[in-house]
């Protein structure tokens, strides 16, 4: 069974080209000096995420903080009731 | 000693006496101020500019001298009334609302869809967040700075800054629409990235890439409102007609599509009110390649 993080990395990957043969570390931007992405194609990679995990990212997610793989995971997490790998229960 | 702080004095004076002052004599006053400032310095802007804007286009060039001349004073007019908004709130631009016009909003209480009412800097500024405070109706307003006084009781998502900001506003405007909301945009803010060129006032015109971005990605009815100055110096609202583009095609043929509806609305706007037209905006338009054919 495959995880958030793993779900959310592979969408990242079928919708970017630059992205496919990189490990997508939790830290790496989607925008500027990380993936390159604009404002637009973030915010349908965050759509694309919705859909294939099946939840519904809240309006204020980032408020204003750098868009990450990481942020993405944890907000995909939250949205779906997940627990992170390793969390404690 | 530096002549800045005796000037700021005497700014900050004129502005808390123009404060007690009823708001249409305030900027009748700036109205005419405007109109001399006009005399005294004829670059504000010239009859010149408005030729070479203009010249093609239905637009009389015997009107030229007199368009130049309102544009000076409705620009002293503007910064009138922001002065009075941020000192008075918003109701200082809603007790200038007329009644006519506002009708029309009526169709944003309950919309039967998402919609992003796409308005522009153009005629009288803080008539959005004015009218849509008057009718207390929920919105997401997407604004360059975060302004309290200017947007009472809206939901307001900031571009200015880097450009997380303005993905977090996008997301924002996003979710909102997908969740059946009110957007209200400037199609022509200076934040982020830039549209494809369209053709407007015969010129390659570039907007704000958001607002069209927005209408695709949330998929929304696009409503073209602006607010403009009445022969009375009360405000007016124009609410136009929805927004006619082919939504086929890539997502950016789709956004072309709406930038191009948008121009077309926006020229037959500045070509019946081109003395509302703001002074930076008509020299974005002067710097803009010309068509080749007009």
């Amino acid at each position: 069974m495959s995880s958030v993080a793993d779900d959310v990395r592979s969408v990242i990957r079928r919708h970017v080209a630059s992205a496919r043969d990189q490990d997508l570390p939790d830290t790496l931007p989607l925008g500027g000096d990380g993936l390159g992405l604009d404002s637009v194609a973030i915010v349908e990679l965050l759509l694309a995420c919705e859909a294939a995990c099946g939840v519904r990212l809240p309006p204020d997610v980032f408020e204003g903080a750098e868009v990450t793989v990481g942020a993405i995971v944890r907000a995909v997490e939250q949205a779906s009731g997940a627990r992170p790998p390793g969390a404690s229960t | 000693m530096s002549a800045r702080p005796p000037i700021a004095r005497l700014r900050r004076s004129i502005a808390d006496v123009a404060a007690r002052l009823p708001a249409e004599t305030v900027l009748d006053v700036a109205t005419r101020a405007g109109h001399w400032w006009h005399r005294l310095r004829a670059n504000r802007p010239s009859p010149r500019e408005l030729a070479a804007l203009f010249d093609g286009l239905p637009v009389a060039r015997a009107d030229y001298d007199r368009v130049a001349r309102e544009i000076a004073g409705f620009e002293f007019r503007k910064a009138a009334l922001r002065a009075l908004v941020t000192r008075g709130g918003i109701e200082v631009a809603s007790s200038l609302l007329v009644p006519h016009g506002l009708d029309a909003f009526e169709q944003f209480r309950r919309p039967s869809g998402p919609v992003v009412v796409m308005t522009c800097h153009f005629g009288a500024p803080n008539a959005m967040g004015a009218a849509f405070t008057k009718l207390q109706l929920p919105v997401l307003a997407i604004r360059h700075e975060d302004s309290r006084a200017a947007t009472a009781g809206s939901v307001v998502a900031v571009t200015e800054g880097d450009a997380s900001r303005q993905t977090s506003a996008l997301w924002q405007a996003v979710r909102w629409l997908r969740d059946g909301g009110v957007v209200i945009v400037a199609a022509d803010g200076s934040d982020g990235q830039r549209s494809a060129p369209v053709p407007c006032l015969g010129r390659s015109a570039v907007f704000g890439r958001g607002a069209f971005a927005m209408t695709r990605l949330g998929g929304a009815t696009a409503v073209p409102v602006v607010g403009l100055w009445t022969p009375d110096g009360r405000i007016a609202m124009h609410v136009g007609a929805p927004l006619v583009f082919d939504a086929g095609g890539t997502g950016a043929e789709c956004e072309i599509n709406i930038a191009t509806a948008f121009a077309a609305w926006y020229e037959r706007l500045a070509l019946a009110h081109p003395e509302q037209m703001r002074a930076n905006a008509l020299r974005l338009f002067l710097g803009a390649p010309r068509l080749a054919s007009r």
